[in-house]
């Protein structure tokens, strides 16, 4: 349709003297926004009590039921980005992160309905379905853009979208708790006219990403900067697209990379209120505990964009070297500041920061990965169809938390004791990637020759 | 072709602060909230249980 027509790619090319500086806010808007997943949690209560009220009613959800939600938007983030990847390559970002926009808000629409009718499959479909697409589309829609225009500093680039996506949380759990206290009345919680709120505010913070994006003309490059001559063997000149890397062995060993750090960062985050309880009854309580959290979720944000940028300097495969080498020695050793070792609560925070900060610099690292390994030319796709790694650690990772844990306690062993278990499990995970990591080599020459993307060297 | 300066430095101050408000107001909640791991930690058991007079040594 000719209204739709600024959507295109040719609309988005940047006129000469357009500074790039506009670009990552742009890619922050929509992560800042689709962020908003991981802060669900908050509309968990109120959720299981809209006909109760102050308490589960007859008829109300259980917490069980209202957590598919979240899943189910999950599972649709990794499926969407998987799927219209390419199709993102050749719309363009502008057009990626409208539907984004228009998804991710639908969804909150489509679940108001949901509240007010007390359906829980039209929130399914709402918020987890057609939301969980715009989340996917919105998470992968600004990193070949941001790869391009920053062709000195891909790690750096990306890290700043994907920071925004760590920093989406912190921004929706206290924008939701705020909305809900302020639409409560005495026969209802407010979640309804919350949804309706988030998802018009949502749309438009969206829309700023959806106008300012641009790309950059086909010959750009920064001002003075010309590709390096003494180029690593593990960085690339050429392009390739993504049916062809999806056949390469280096795309599954990153795919392992991405999945062994994603899933021993959740065995931290899945157990770090209790844990930290456990490891020092007595010292620690509920609301310490929580502050504990709020502490994690600043180091897995910092992380994404301090990593990130660090990989610009030391390269992609030093720092996964260090996320899997200090990663594993730091799992193994986190039980040992617990109460009944040294007793640091200090030790202990510093310790889980650190592992925190690495998971999020896995994630945010992992783009200018893919690009030295196959090019920018498909690299939102290939990204798209990587996440499929974090789809899959998002239930191998609870799944080997929990039924270790529940395992060993129900064979005697102490609630402080069962951790270690599971920690030094997340070590040997992070010990898998670390091989996957080291086996990595350029891609074999016949690839290339398959490769249907245009033969031009990268920029 | 190269990069000129030719995006004014306000507009991308502008670009910044849109998006840096509420990225600092959610990092200021969390901040606020982490902060609670450091403030009134609740007493080691062994305390609790010495001040309550019910136990002297454990």
């Amino acid at each position: 349709m000719a209204v739709f027509s600024f959507l295109d790619r040719e609309h988005t090319i940047a006129r000469p003297g357009y500074s790039r500086w506009l670009v990552p806010p742009a890619a922050l808007a929509i992560h800042l926004a689709i962020g908003q997943v991981y802060a669900f949690s908050v509309f968990k209560i109120p959720l299981s009590q809209l006909v109760g009220i102050s308490k589960p009613g007859p008829g109300d959800w259980k917490q069980s039921q209202i957590a598919w939600i979240f899943s189910l938007a999950i599972i649709m983030l990794g499926l969407s980005a998987a799927l219209f990847g390419k199709w993102l390559e050749g719309a363009g970002p502008r057009r990626a992160m409208f539907a984004s926009a228009v998804c991710f808000s639908l969804g909150f629409f489509i679940s108001y309905f949901g509240v007010v009718w007390h359906q829980l499959w039209i929130i399914f479909l709402g918020y987890g379905v057609i939301g969980g697409i715009g989340l996917g589309l919105g998470y992968i829609s600004p990193v070949s853009t941001l790869i391009r225009w920053f062709p000195d500093r891909p790690g750096l680039a990306t890290g700043m979208a994907i920071m925004g996506f760590g920093g989406g949380a912190m921004i929706g759990s206290p924008l939701a708790v705020n909305l809900m206290a302020y639409f409560r009345r005495p026969d209802h919680l407010g979640v309804g006219p919350t949804f309706l709120v988030m998802g018009l505010l949502y749309f438009v913070f969206m829309m700023y990403g959806v106008f300012t994006v641009r790309v950059p003309p086909a010959d750009w490059r920064p001002e003075g900067w010309m590709p390096s001559v003494k180029r690593s063997a593990m960085v690339t000149t050429r392009q390739m697209d993504v049916s062809t890397a999806f056949k390469t062995p280096q795309f599954w060993l990153l795919w392992v990379v991405l999945c062994t750090n994603v899933t021993a960062g959740i065995g931290i985050i899945e157990q770090a209120s209790p844990m930290i309880q456990d490891l020092f009854k007595g010292s620690i309580g509920p609301v310490a505990a929580g502050g504990f959290v709020g502490l994690l979720s600043l180091f897995n944000m910092g992380g994404r964009f301090f990593w990130s940028s660090v990989s610009d300097y030391i390269g992609r495969k030093a720092t996964y070297f260090i996320f899997f080498a200090l990663g594993a020695i730091l799992y193994f050793c986190l039980p040992l500041t617990g109460g009944t070792h040294l007793n640091s609560v200090a030790l202990f925070v510093a310790t889980s920061v650190v592992l925190l900060s690495m998971y999020g610099g896995g994630f945010a690292t992992i783009p200018a990965y893919l690009k030295d390994m196959f090019g920018s030319y498909h690299v939102s796709a290939i990204h798209g169809r990587l996440l499929t790694a974090w789809s899959t650690a998002g239930i191998l990772g609870p799944v080997l938390v929990n039924y270790t844990r529940e395992y060993q306690l129900a064979h005697g062993v102490d609630r402080a004791g069962a951790y270690q278990t599971v920690l030094r499990i997340m070590a040997g995970l992070l010990l898998v990637g670390f091989a996957s990591n080291f086996v990595l080599r350029p891609v074999d020459e016949k690839h290339w020759e398959e490769s249907k993307a245009p033969t031009q060297k990268a920029a | 072709m190269t990069e000129s300066s030719k995006s004014s430095a306000v507009v991308i101050l502008l670009a910044w602060i849109f998006v840096g408000i509420p990225l600092s107001w959610g990092i200021y909640n969390t901040v606020r909230n982490s902060m609670k791991l450091f403030q009134n930690p609740t007493p080691p058991a062994h305390a609790l249980v010495v001040r309550s007079g019910e136990v002297l040594r454990s």
